[in-house]
C-alpha cells in the first residue's frame, strides 16, 4: 500500500469532517488502515494520553480559591478520572473485530460506522456505537479470535 | 462497566459561567493532565509545572465569561499556560527574550527529566513510554480533533513537524497494538 495513502486516511480518521469515498475504499483494502481504526477506536474508548497526571484535592482547592471559591468538592479530584480510565475487553475486542472484519473486507455495518464513531468526542456516544458495531458485526466476530486485554485498568494510577 | 465520567466542555462552561463551582472543579480535573504533560513537554520542571498550572487555571476562570466558542477552549488554556511559563522565566531571567526570534524550543536547554520520562505513577498502559510532548501531540489530534495548524500553534512547532511527530506515534502505537493481539 502507498505510505501517502495510508497518511492520509489516518488524518481523515482523526479529522473532525467525513472520510471521503476514496479514503472508505482503501480502509477495506489496506490492513494498516483498518489496524489505525481500531486503534482509534481503542484509544476513543479509554482514557486519553494526559489522563493519568490528576490534580491533588489541595491544588483543585487553590485554584477555586484563587477565584474566591471556597470549596470542599475536590475531596474526590480523582474519581472522575478513575472512572474514565476503565477500559473493557468487551470494547477492545469489538473495536478489533472490526478492524480485522475491515481488514478481510467483510461488510462494515452501516456505510458512516467509522466517522459516527471517530468523530465524536462524546465517550457514551462512541461506546454506543461501538456496542451497535458489536451486534452489526457478530457474525464476522463469530470467527475472529479474541484478543487477550493486556493493559492495566489504569484506575490505580491515581494516588 | 463503560461509564465514562466526563462531562461535555461546552456544558461545563455554560455552568461555569453562571458560577457553578462543581463545573470549575471539573473543568481542572478534566484538563490538568493536559496542561501538565504541556508544561512538562516544554522542559518545566514538575513543581514549577504546577504552579503555572494552577495560575493558568485561575486566569483562564477569570475570563470565563470571554469564552465564546467552546471548540478553541483548550488552545486558549495552552497559550495561557504556555505565556504564564514564559513570563515566570522572564521574572527569574532564566530566558533572554531581547532577541526577535523568541522560539519555545530553545527552552529546551533546561529539559528537566520529566519532559523524556513521564511520571512513574503511571502503570502499564498503551500509552506507556510516551513523551509528555507526545501524549499532548496525540490528545489534540485524536481528542480534540485540532487541526495540525493549531497544535503546531501552540506547541511552537512547524505544522509539518507536528504531521511528522503524529505519525510516528501512530505507527508505534498500532505496531504496539498489533503486538499486543499477536495479531492483525
Ligand atoms: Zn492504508
Amino acid at each position: 500500500m502507498d505510505e501517502k495513502e495510508c497518511k492520509n486516511v489516518t488524518e481523515q480518521l482523526t479529522d473532525p469532517k467525513n472520510l471521503t469515498e476514496a479514503g472508505k475504499k482503501h480502509i477495506k483494502v489496506c490492513k494498516k488502515c483498518a489496524t489505525t481504526v481500531s486503534l482509534l477506536l481503542t484509544l476513543k474508548a479509554g482514557p486519553t494520553p494526559t489522563a493519568g497526571l490528576v490534580p491533588s484535592p489541595t491544588f483543585v482547592n487553590s485554584v477555586l480559591a484563587g477565584i474566591g471559591i471556597k470549596s470542599a468538592v475536590a475531596s474526590s479530584a480523582a474519581t472522575s478520572t478513575a472512572t474514565a480510565t476503565s477500559k473493557t475487553v468487551v470494547t477492545v475486542a469489538v473495536a478489533l473485530g472490526l478492524a480485522t472484519a475491515v481488514g478481510l473486507g467483510l461488510t462494515l455495518g452501516t456505510d458512516d460506522s467509522f466517522n459516527n464513531i471517530l468523530k465524536n468526542q462524546k465517550s457514551e456516544s462512541a461506546k454506543r456505537n461501538i456496542i451497535e458495531i458489536e451486534l452489526l458485526e457478530l457474525e464476522a466476530l463469530k470467527n475472529i479470535k479474541s484478543p487477550v486485554l493486556k493493559f492495566d485498568s489504569p484506575a490505580n494510577e491515581t494516588k | 462497566m463503560l461509564k465514562r465520567n466526563k462531562p461535555d466542555c461546552a456544558d461545563l462552561i455554560a455552568k461555569a459561567k453562571l458560577g457553578d463551582s462543581d463545573a470549575f472543579a471539573d473543568i481542572i480535573k478534566q484538563y490538568y493532565g493536559l496542561v501538565m504533560h504541556y508544561l512538562l513537554g516544554m522542559g518545566v520542571k514538575h513543581s514549577d509545572a504546577e504552579d503555572v498550572a494552577q495560575e493558568a487555571f485561575i486566569t483562564l476562570f477569570r475570563k470565563i465569561d470571554q469564552v465564546t466558542n467552546p471548540s478553541t477552549f483548550t488552545a486558549w488554556l495552552l497559550r495561557i499556560s504556555r505565556n504564564l511559563f514564559i513570563d515566570k522565566l522572564r521574572k527569574e531571567k532564566k530566558i533572554d527574550v531581547s532577541g526577535s526570534q523568541f522560539e519555545l524550543e530553545l527552552l529546551s536547554s533546561n529539559l528537566s527529566p520529566e519532559s523524556e520520562v513521564v511520571s512513574n505513577s503511571e502503570v502499564s498502559d498503551i500509552f506507556a513510554g510516551l513523551k509528555s510532548r507526545e501524549r499532548v501531540i496525540l490528545e489534540l489530534r485524536v481528542f480534540q480533533n485540532m487541526s495540525f495548524a493549531e497544535i503546531g500553534e501552540v506547541q511552537g512547532m512547524t505544522e509539518g513537524n507536528v504531521r511528522l511527530v503524529f505519525h510516528r506515534l501512530i505507527s508505534k502505537l498500532r505496531d504496539r497494538l498489533a503486538n499486543e493481539f499477536g495479531k492483525v
